[in-house]
């Protein structure tokens, strides 16, 4: 073993380093024939520097696929869907590219592949990991345009743009005009109101000039208000045909009214005008929903990833055969042919042979598990082992794959509405509002009906909803902004209301309180061999060096010994010669046969190490714990919460995770369907119930609880079902986050608090004819001002923070 | 007095000015990728010649 590192994708490399090659003039280690083609293919483009630009490690490697493969892309119906005809005999492809990490990927894409011959155009989008390909099928193949992005490592498959796509995209730049016309807007809005408040605080301002800057302030606040604002009036239209006085019904209506007022002030020179509240109430909330809108889509593009996990053709016998057929081709009891590195077209059983196949995508587990003959085999898991055969049982919508997706479906249904506080009070207010406004027209009619249009429009203004519709949104925005920070991305608004009103968090464990990599965990010297615990380990380390098996991965550490002749034997462990002796490590009847011995302790997996077949030590390897695991689920007991360990693995090693972290509540062996009937167990009886987990497995338990966080590692998928996905992948943002929704709640009704009263309060004196409308218009501005000040709190940390020791009492 | 005459005009023309070039920019797809291109103009360049090398190899190759 060596510290040796791959230049291209920085794996440890064994030693002798066998495969090279030479960037910027220097020969630097490659690990395998898979990085040195692709590190070679972006040297010979002249585009060396991307290693000097990058900022995420490579991941592009091994992707030298076959020709063969690419092959099928070439065939006209095959193309269908993701290529069309453009001008001058050009077509233009939409790829999905995998494997892209950062901004320099872009630009080695861009420039390797229009550097092509017969290729007019590229443009690779960062954001969507979606290219844009025109090119002359004249001068060049589609399948090589593909075999080209594959030798600079990366994976290309067909992106057929369907309906949700278009939509989300127009509906991103619809939104973004909006925006800029409000913000546009609004900015000269405020500068005129400016003049106009100065001037009516002086009292000298000649009533020509104060005319000309209200009719400029309608100009430029028209579109603000027809435009802009248009979705609000949409919604709360909707709301009012639905007989539910939503959120958007009061800032439509405060919106409208304001601005259908001020053009009466401009246009016949009597009253205030309120072009400034109007136009920044729609540039501040459309810049709120715009931020929701985008982690909205980045969302729901994390689930197409999920089509991706399927091959675009596989290997099918056919009379005695195997030939490659696109995977619509395939049908129950066909037999195909799985290469390693392959996805598994569609779910059947193994033929003959042995194999391992990574199913993390579909169970979140990150060690491959062994396959033998007879064994089903998941469709979109990875074959990582031998080439095998299999016999087809389920295809496309039978799928074990499109069941779980299917199940994710359902719970998504009834997912638990969480009723939400400001928009029922605020709901209710407006019909009182819109009660109180009418009577008071009505007895103003009759004392004096000159005065009743301005003194009714004074108590809609200043009784105007702004602050309580601005109270619950903003808030929600600034907690969420700081929790994104922290690393916890919110990917639904209900989170931190859900949040506050939790009161049983129920983690999954492998990937979620554990980091999902193995580990050596504990040494125990039997006999008095001389050994030290550290010589044990160097000597195992030597002896793992030459194994694939996962577990060998908690030996990365280098040591001084070097093994030789050494064997696998699969299913019980390894041997081999150091120093002359003969050493074993494995299990306890193959390491040391025929002695009987037991592991010191039922938890974890052990593996004896022997010389010459006499027990030297056991080695404990356990999947480590996160560090922060232990503190949190203290912290959130000290919060009152109670805490569940709910897993799908074996029962000693769930109950010994438990005690390391003093869980009192723990259940085994649980498939995703026990899992969801706990937890609807658990809200039967009243309990908030929140998931944390990892997974597609977890995906519908997610989707069941009341609010769930999916860590960050965890598949795509499950960060589409989950309402927050924890990417920092630290525990203790957990906690924070729990204290931080209480804090929310907290000023949340502070905030509903102040408005409420402030726009009761001030009810009476309008409605009695006190105030003027250019005083109701400052009151609401002011309030609104409040509010959002005391919302932006939020999104600093707090003023006793959860690291100091003063938190930790 | 009479200069607001010509400023509050002038600055409605620029406005629209301003507002037309923005959405074009949208819809031109410039707002499509918010990430991608902060980064690209810390990139040289393709080198020309090394492009062309690249071109014969890979038409040999093919």
């Amino acid at each position: 073993m060596s510290d040796s590192r791959c230049f291209h994708c920085s794996l440890p490399i064994d030693e002798p380093i066998r495969f090279f090659a030479t960037i910027d003039g220097i020969c630097q280690p490659m690990c395998c024939p898979g990085c040195q083609a692709v590190a070679e293919a972006i040297v010979a483009g002249g585009l060396g520097s991307y290693y000097q630009h990058r900022t995420g490690s490579t991941s592009q490697q091994n992707t030298l696929e076959p020709l063969e493969e690419l092959a099928i892309y070439d065939r006209a119906d095959q193309q269908q869907g993701f290529v069309h005809r453009a001008d001058q005999g050009c077509m233009v492809a939409n790829l999905m590219i995998d494997g892209i990490t950062c901004s320099a990927c872009i630009w080695l894409l861009e420039n390797h592949l229009s550097a092509l011959h017969g290729v007019v155009q590229v443009s690779v989008n960062l954001s969507t990991h979606e290219a844009e390909i025109t090119w002359q099928p004249d001068q060049l193949p589609l399948s090589q345009l593909l075999l080209a992005i594959h030798q600079i490592g990366y994976r290309a498959s067909p992106w057929r743009a369907d309906q949700q796509e278009l939509r989300l995209k127009q509906e991103n730049r619809t939104f973004i005009r909006r925006l800029a016309v409000a913000g546009i807007g609004a900015m000269q809005v405020m500068m005129y109101a400016i003049a106009l408040y100065s001037g009516a605080i002086s009292e000298d301002m000649p009533a020509f000039q104060r005319d000309l800057l209200r009719l400029f302030s309608a100009i430029m606040a028209t579109p603000v208000v027809l435009y802009s604002a248009a979705p609000f009036y949409r919604t709360a239209w909707r709301d009012i045909k639905l007989c539910h006085l939503g959120m958007d019904v009061p800032v439509a209506i405060a919106i409208g009214s304001a601005y259908l007022a001020s053009l009466w002030a401009t246009f016949f020179a009597e009253g205030e005008v309120y072009y400034d509240s109007a136009t920044m109430f729609t540039f501040f909330l459309l810049t709120g929903r715009y931020l929701e809108l985008r982690a909205r889509h980045a969302t729901i593009r994390a689930a197409r990833s999920l089509t991706g996990l399927l091959p675009p053709s596989c290997l099918k016998a056919v009379s005695g055969q195997f030939i490659r057929v696109p995977i619509t081709d395939l049908l129950v009891n066909d037999t195909v042919r799985i290469l390693p590195g392959d996805a598994i077209p569609a779910d059947g059983l193994l033929l003959q042979g042995t194999t391992s196949v990574n199913e993390a995508m579909l169970t979140g587990e990150h060690l491959p598990r062994k396959k033998q003959s007879g064994d089903a085999l998941l469709c979109g898991t990875i074959n990582m082992g031998h080439p095998v055969e299999m016999r087809v049982t389920h295809v496309t919508e039978q799928t074990q794959l499109a069941g779980i997706l299917q199940l994710q479906r359902q719970a998504q249904q009834d997912k638990p509405a969480i009723a939400r506080l400001a928009d029922k009070v605020a709901g209710w207010f407006v019909l009182f509002v819109l009660l109180v406004a009418m009577a008071v027209y009505w007895v103003w009619s009759g004392i004096a009906p000159d005065d009743a249009f301005w003194i009714t429009l004074s108590v809609l203004v200043i009784t105007c909803p702004c602050a309580l519709s601005l109270a619950t949104p903003t808030c929600l925005t600034a907690a969420t902004g700081y929790l994104h920070r922290q690393g916890l991305l919110v990917t639904r608004s209900l989170l931190l209301e859900g949040l506050h009103s939790v009161n049983h968090i129920i983690f999954d464990k492998t990937g979620t309180l554990t980091e999902g990599n193995p580990a050596l965990a504990n040494v125990i010297i039997i006999n008095d061999t001389g050994l030290s615990p550290q010589t044990v380990v160097e000597l195992a380390a030597a002896l793992e060096a030459h194994s694939e098996h996962p577990i060998a991965r908690a030996f990365a550490t280098p040591g001084r010994y070097k093994a030789t002749d050494v064997h696998n034997h699969a299913g019980h462990g390894i041997d081999g010669m150091i120093d002359g002796a003969h050493y074993c490590l494995g299990r306890s009847d193959f390491a040391a046969p025929g002695q009987q011995l037991m592991p010191p302790d039922e938890q974890g997996q052990w593996l004896l190490l022997s010389r010459h077949h006499q027990p030297v030590a056991w080695l404990q390897i356990t999947d480590t714990l996160r560090p922060q695991a232990v503190s949190t689920i203290e912290r959130l007991h000290r919060l009152g919460k109670t805490v569940t360990l709910l897993s799908g693995d074996s029962t000693p090693v769930v109950a010994a995770t438990a005690r390391m972290l003093n869980i009192r509540h723990c259940l085994a062996e649980q498939r995703p369907e026990q899992k969801l009937s706990y937890i609807k167990k658990m809200q039967a009886v009243g309990q908030r119930v929140m998931m944390v987990g990892d997974g597609i497995n977890d995906v519908p338990v997610l989707a069941g609880a009341d609010v769930s966080i999916a860590m960050g590692n965890a598949s795509d998928l499950t960060r589409t079902s989950a309402d927050g996905v924890l990417i920092s992948g630290n525990l203790e943002h957990l906690a924070d986050a729990l204290c931080l929704a209480a804090r929310t709640q907290r000023i949340i009704r502070q905030n509903l608090l102040w408005a409420l009263g402030y726009n009761l309060t001030a009810l009476p004196l309008a409605a009695a004819g006190m105030v003027a409308p250019w005083m109701a218009a400052a009151g609401m501005t002011l309030s609104s001002l409040l509010v959002v000040t005391n919302a932006l709190r939020l999104s600093r940390p707090p003023a006793f923070s959860p690291g100091s020791a003063l938190w930790k009492v | 007095m009479e200069s607001l005459i010509i400023l509050l005009p002038l600055a409605l023309v620029m406005i629209a000015l301003a507002t037309v070039v923005l959405l074009w920019a949208v819809d031109d797809g410039q707002f499509d990728d918010l990430d991608g291109p902060a980064h690209s103009i810390l990139f040289d360049e393709p080198i020309k010649p090394a492009a062309t090398n690249k071109q014969n190899k890979n038409n040999d190759n093919g």
